[in-house]
């Protein structure tokens, strides 16, 4: 029943913040970022128990833990870099959330760069 | 060969039903298709890896990892450093003028007669060569001390002079007066002065003679 919780606290956050809109803009603001960090975190901790079964089960199929391992950090990082950018948008400061959008790609980039110097190297010693 | 194939099938489904669901709890946005990339090159390593086995060639996917983060984390420490040197540099320029002008001001004023206005030095911050911190050249402003102010030193040195009570000021005149007494002078007596001020620099800071530029206000 936690979707019902989330569910509820989105809808209550989103009555509250068109009631006091009007009045009072930086208070809505300040609503939605909270609701969106509440909703952030509940979703987060559940998260978690998906990403330990995705590696016992790379585990047991004896697949290499580093993909898992990046692709965990690049899922964190988008997660991340997507929430501030939302946010950022809600604010109506759309240059800085397309900003916050391109730290996180360039990040994931870096942390990338392994994967594809390594599919390079393979397909060198795949070569007679 | 057959166990080869059963593992090699084997991984790329797991891979591949992995990958599925990181799909599915990866945020949408604009991020989803640099992660989808990168999705497809690991689907990809996983389809070849086997092959270099077979190949009898030792492949460690991650010492390649982790030799290519040092790499990069290499990098942004050096990077990092520099920065950190560089401004390092600039608050030791920036401390050493403000002592240094502090220094020349205490000096300057030990002379009787004269006022210190403003004093700016300007020095060598290229901190590659051997001469950084050398001193280029000195602009000291100076005023000459009238009988009152030498006085007022006196009984300030004594006691707390009173606070002479507001009246009224004609703006006009003043700002014309104060004009005509800005301008610079080259009078003899102003040329001895700076002559000895120069010279009181030069034997203390052992700065040279020709890089000092001094102005005297009347």
């Amino acid at each position: 029943m936690d979707i019902l919780q989330i569910v509820c606290i989105g809808i209550i956050a989103v009555v509250l913040s068109s009631t006091i809109k009007k009045q009072r803009p930086e208070i809505a603001l300040q609503l939605s970022i909270a609701t969106g960090l509440i909703i952030f975190i509940v979703v987060i901790v559940k998260l978690s128990a998906v990403i330990d079964f995705l590696q016992a089960f790379s585990r047991k199929a004896s697949i290499d833990s580093t993909y898992i391992n990046i692709l965990l950090k690049i899922v964190g990082i988008a997660y991340i870099a997507e929430f501030g950018a939302e946010v950022c948008k809600d604010a109506g400061e759309s240059s800085i959330a397309s900003k916050i959008e391109l730290a996180g790609k360039v990040t994931i980039v870096i942390l990338a760069v392994p994967i594809i110097s390594s599919l390079l190297d393979l397909v060198v010693k795949l070569m007679p | 060969m057959l166990e080869f194939m059963k593992s090699w099938i084997i991984n790329i489904v797991t891979i591949s039903i992995i990958l599925i669901l990181f799909e599915i709890i990866i945020p949408s946005g604009k991020i989803k298709k640099i992660i989808n990339l990168i999705s497809g090159f690991i689907l990809l390593i996983v389809i070849i890896n086997p092959f270099i086995a077979l190949k009898n060639q030792d492949y460690d996917l991650s010492r390649i990892v982790v030799s290519d983060s040092l790499y990069i984390d290499k990098k942004e420490i050096e990077k990092g450093s520099r920065l950190l040197n560089e401004t390092q540099m600039k608050q030791i320029a920036s401390v050493y003028k403000n002592k240094l002008i502090s220094e020349i001001k205490n000096k300057a004023a030990a002379l009787e007669g004269i006022q210190v206005l403003k004093v700016d030095v300007e020095i060598n911050e290229d901190n590659t060569g051997d001469s950084f911190g050398e001193i280029k050249s000195v602009y000291i402003e100076l005023k000459k001390a009238s009988e009152q102010d030498k006085e007022k030193k006196a009984e300030d040195s004594i006691k707390i002079s009173p606070v002479l009570s507001v009246r009224k000021v004609d703006i006009t005149e003043r700002a014309g007066k104060q004009k005509a007494r800005t301008s610079k002078t080259s009078d003899p007596g102003s040329t001895g002065l700076a002559e000895k001020v120069k010279e009181d620099l030069n034997t203390a800071f052992e700065i040279p003679k020709d890089c000092i530029v001094v102005s005297i206000i009347e």
